[in-house]
């Protein structure tokens, strides 16, 4: 239960973060606080695939995190486990994504980067939670 | 813990708890929450000057370059990755020539980053070069040779090398390339041109009218400037 909290959370922090970034993204340069180089980095030919936003895919897959999640608490289907793949993938992609910015584009953007580290967290948060929630074994 | 209030639910007999409408309100709350919460951090963060009105006018003249009490002005609102702005820019530098003591020439900047990657950053690096007062040198460089940068994933190290050909300050110019207010300065130009309804680039005022038809020739932009100077 405390896996799945944890995540609702993060996953809500995804959300806000993700949203920021793609409702900013056309209205100017998104500032950047702590790091140097958001602009770079979300104007830069990797912050899209095929046209649509990397942010708005971000926040695609936040939803469907926190959906999952609400699902597996107030629900009757064990949605939780089924993350594992797609958190798995997130965190592959957050890993190339954060390599583009140190060895190609050597900017950071720090809403990215917050991006990064909560699908990190929720991978490992999703891995671990759902090996220990196992079905109740009856005793006869 | 849903599949053990299933079962509960099952051995004591009572109907199963229907409680998907209750998850599908939840994540309409959170997403609306987390939406409201993203506008709200956003508000503080405008970036952009509030004094754009979408008109000329209101536009300073950052970059002009001609002559010093010229009669006729012509203002280019230009992308540095468009090819067609790079197509004109020879036949501007002959305007100037050819107009020395009457025509001056502004740029302002009208980025299209959504079909020009490398539009912004070029922006960016022209600015950072009139940081040093190099700016229409930085403007020959990147329209000049546009094709050795419009298409590269990061064309930063190719302006670094056209800022050491003009012998600029490297150290400040790399750091201003990463400046978040020079960045401002290039989108808040392109914000104003879409205020005033710009379609594309380039696009050309003289003497505060726009061309609605861009001259396909340099002699028919050489009759439109001469038509444009006064009369003695």
């Amino acid at each position: 239960m405390t896996a799945r909290l944890a995540v609702l959370g993060l996953s809500f922090l995804g959300m806000v973060d993700t949203l920021y970034l793609s409702l900013q993204r056309d209205s100017g340069p998104i500032p950047c606080h702590v790091t140097e180089g958001c602009g770079d980095v979300l104007n830069s030919v990797y912050s899209e695939i095929a046209g649509v936003p990397i942010s708005w895919i971000g926040f695609a897959f936040y939803v469907s995190v926190f959906g999952a999640v609400v699902f597996d608490v107030f629900g009757e289907t064990p949605t939780f486990r089924w993350l594992r793949a797609p958190a798995a993938a997130a965190l592959a992609v957050s890993a190339v994504l954060t390599g583009i910015q140190a060895f190609v584009l050597e900017a950071y953007c720090e809403y990215c980067l917050t991006s990064a580290a909560l699908s990190t967290a929720i991978c490992a948060l999703v891995w671990a939670g759902s090996r220990r929630a196992r079905p109740p074994v009856e005793k006869v | 813990m849903s599949k053990q209030r299933s079962s509960k639910a099952s051995t004591s007999g009572q109907k199963p708890r229907k409680s998907g409408g209750k998850a599908i309100v939840i994540i309409l709350g959170g997403v609306i929450a987390a939406a409201a919460l993203a506008f709200v951090l956003g508000v503080g963060d405008e970036p952009v000057p509030a004094a754009a009105t979408g008109s000329l006018e209101d536009m300073a003249a950052r970059h002009v370059r001609g002559a010093a009490n010229a009669t006729v002005t012509l203002i280019e609102f230009g992308d540095f990755q468009c090819p067609a702005c790079a197509a004109y820019h020879p036949v501007l530098k002959a305007l100037l020539e050819r107009f020395p003591d009457d025509l001056e020439l502004q740029f302002h900047h009208f980025p299209l980053v959504s079909i020009h990657p490398n539009a912004l950053p070029a922006g960016v690096a022209a600015e950072a070069a009139a940081e040093q007062g190099r700016f229409w040198e930085m403007n020959d460089m990147l329209f000049e040779n546009q094709n050795a940068w419009a298409f590269l994933p990061n064309p930063d190290p190719v302006f670094v090398e056209y800022a050491r050909a003009l012998a600029l300050d490297i150290d400040r110019f790399e750091s201003d390339l990463r400046s978040d207010e020079l960045q401002t300065r290039v989108l808040a130009d392109g914000r104003m041109a879409n205020q005033m309804g710009l379609g594309g680039t380039p696009s050309f005022f003289v003497n505060g009218r726009q061309l609605l038809a861009l001259p396909s020739s340099l002699a028919e932009f050489e009759r439109i400037i001469t038509d444009a100077i006064p009369n003695p």
